[in-house]
């Protein structure tokens, strides 16, 4: 079953097209990879498939519905209950600790403060972070701080994951250990990763590789 | 509904880079000191200036007969009151009213040696008066009270004393008209000589005891009655039961009677606080703009982020109005504290001002910060600091979120 169909998608700036005629469906439980050098457009999909940018031209498809058709607020609410993003700069919040991070977005997804914690934590113990709920993210280190931003994406329970070079400040091991979380997660809970990435370590544990290269897949 | 998340996380993210937290809090903080410091001096002005208006020649207030101070008669005296002892008991009577003082005042020549000039006389009870009117500043003799015999004696302005040559315990003679269009004279003695500081006054101003001036009048009328009250601030209370007591009478504040001195400063000083205080807030925002800004552009990857998940434009809003409020509203609590600090340790002795406009003695004035200054002190910061980071938070509300992610605002 598809949660994501791209069909003939093209995007661009100005005159320049960043994107041309790209077609590609996610299915639930599936981890997709995107690979191709800097400029191919690999982020710029990604933005799109998370519902950041519209096509210009194409059609998006997200859970069986054509985003062109939803207002910014619809967009916000999808963007909230049925995806993840997780970025290469993490973006944490510095002054929240890894529990607070993590539930962040709980209560807008109208769950209670007892029932955010119990989530965050079960959460942050699949990641293995459970022993730093209570600590800031400045005392993490690079990986225990992408792991935490992957808490705060699973946390909300979404349908896809989308994850931009999420491991390139990162060491083999941490990787290691931020893919074995990801494939865990798709086997138990049917999540969908998309990932760009440069690593070929990564790509190695994708189902689906899609190479671009200057806007179109190859 | 309201999300009482937002208040929390934004009291979190003030202090998540102390550095610049701390110095948008000096720039708020001096702001907010300066502007209270320079209120409380301005309402130190007021009330230096209030006292002498009320402890020199208005008391709280004045009593006339109705219309007495809009008509222009020939002979005012016909509109001074008859019945003076009635009329004085019903004002003693009268809740909040402390003192009365009759009055009456007159114009006349003064006569010493080859010299004449014209002067303008008050006749009071000096037992009563002296105690009240403490702010005459004999600089040679004694008030009325206490010469050997009051009813035969006369205070003056230093301005008139040194236009007439004269000195304590020298002989004047004053002439004036009777209500019968008279001319008639006394002799009296100088057993002072005042300063108030106001130099119409001091040229041209002398006094002796009710009875003498009424004598000179050939009258018992008393023209007006000064009150003695609880304070300024119960005014209208005396004011509407002084109407109430005597229909044929009309009361008149302070400021109302001094509108020259003491009304124009008090709206002069407003005025130019007023133009200050634009000026200091305008500075204040000017001052914490680019902090504000550079510091949310900083946190423009983040922001991106968080809308990539699911929060809203209005909640990144809200969260960082609340941010700047938190930011002004502590700004403005180390102001007061600062203006505190500085108003018992540096000002605690006042300021020694020059002689305004008009006035001719020095004085020192000191910071008086009412309650509600405080308040300003607290939410006018606030307003300029929100204000100041409107429009940073509101470029970073509109980007897109690739944008944000990009931190390319």
């Amino acid at each position: 079953m598809s949660v994501i169909e791209v069909k003939q998608v093209e995007f661009g700036y100005g005159d320049g097209l960043v994107l041309r005629g790209i077609d590609l469906t996610v299915n639930a439980g599936s981890m997709v990879c995107l690979v191709g050098p800097s400029g191919s457009g690999k982020t710029t999909l990604l933005n799109i498939m998370g519902l950041l940018e519209k096509p210009l031209r194409g059609q998006l498809i997200f859970s069986g519905q054509d985003v062109a058709r939803l207002s910014e607020s619809e967009l916000e609410v999808l963007r909230l209950r049925d995806l993840g993003f997780v970025f290469q700069s993490f973006f944490l919040i510095p002054t929240l600790t890894v529990l607070e991070n993590t539930t962040y977005f709980l209560p807008a997804l109208g769950l209670k403060a007892s029932a955010a914690v119990e989530r965050g934590e079960e959460v942050l113990k699949q990641v293995g972070l459970l022993d730093f709920r209570h600590r800031l993210p400045r005392d993490l280190s690079g990986g225990q701080r992408q792991r935490v931003a992957i808490a705060r994406a699973l946390a909300k329970k979404p349908r896809v994951i989308l994850a931009d070079e999420p491991t390139a400040n990162l060491d083999r091991e941490t990787a290691d250990t931020i893919v074995s979380v990801f494939q865990e997660l798709r086997r138990t809970q049917n999540v969908s990763f998309v990932f760009s990435t440069h690593d070929n370590h990564l790509v190695s544990y994708a189902q689906e590789v899609h190479s671009l290269d200057r806007g179109k897949l190859a | 509904m309201i999300d009482f998340k937002i208040p929390q996380l934004a009291w979190k993210n003030l202090f998540r880079n102390r550095r610049r937290t701390v110095a948008s809090l000096f720039t708020v903080a001096f702001g907010a000191a300066g502007l209270l410091i320079f209120q409380g001096f301005n309402e130190g002005i007021f009330s230096s200036y209030r006292e002498n208006t009320i402890r020199v020649r208005y008391g709280h207030g004045e009593v006339f007969t109705r219309g007495y101070m809009e008509t222009k008669v020939e002979e005012p005296w016909r509109m001074w009151f008859e019945d003076a002892k009635s009329v004085e008991d019903k004002l003693a009577q009268v809740r909040h009213v402390r003192t009365v003082f009759p009055r009456v005042s007159f114009y006349a020549f003064l006569t010493k040696g080859g010299i004449s000039l014209s002067g303008r006389g008050e006749g009071v009870i000096s037992t009563r008066e002296s105690k009240f009117f403490s702010a005459m500043n004999f600089v040679e003799g004694t008030d009325l009270d206490r010469a050997a015999d009051p009813k035969s004696a006369v205070i003056l302005g230093r301005g008139l004393a040194s236009s007439l040559h004269a000195k304590v315990g020298d002989s004047i003679t004053v002439l004036a008209q009777t209500v019968n269009g008279q001319l008639n004279g006394a002799e009296l003695t100088i057993c002072g000589i005042f300063h108030t500081g106001s130099n119409e006054f001091d040229n041209t101003f002398f006094r002796t005891e009710l009875g003498t001036a009424q004598n000179l009048l050939d009258t018992t009328r008393v023209e007006r009655f000064t009150l003695e009250t609880d304070g300024v601030e119960v005014w209208p209370q005396v004011d509407a039961a002084v109407e109430a007591a005597l229909p044929t009478a009309e009361a008149q504040s302070f400021e109302q009677l001094d509108k020259i001195y003491y009304g124009n400063s008090v709206v002069f000083l407003n005025s130019q606080f007023a133009i200050i205080r634009i000026i200091m807030l305008l500075i204040v925002a000017l001052g914490i703009f680019n902090t504000i800004a550079s510091g949310l552009i900083e946190r423009s990857g983040e922001i991106g982020a968080l809308r990539a998940n699911g929060e809203t434009r209005r909640r990144v809003f809200v969260i960082l109005i609340f941010e700047s409020a938190f930011l002004g509203l502590l700004g403005g609590a180390c102001g007061i504290a600062l203006a505190l600090l500085i108003q018992f340790t540096i000002l605690h002795n006042g300021i020694l001002m020059p002689p305004g406009p008009g006035i001719t003695r020095t004085f020192r004035v000191f910071v008086q910060i009412l309650p509600s200054h405080y308040a300003q002190a607290m939410l006018l910061p606030a307003m300029a600091t929100v204000l100041a980071s409107l429009l940073p938070i509101r470029r970073l509300v509109r980007a897109t979120i690739p944008a944000l992610l990009r931190q390319n605002l």
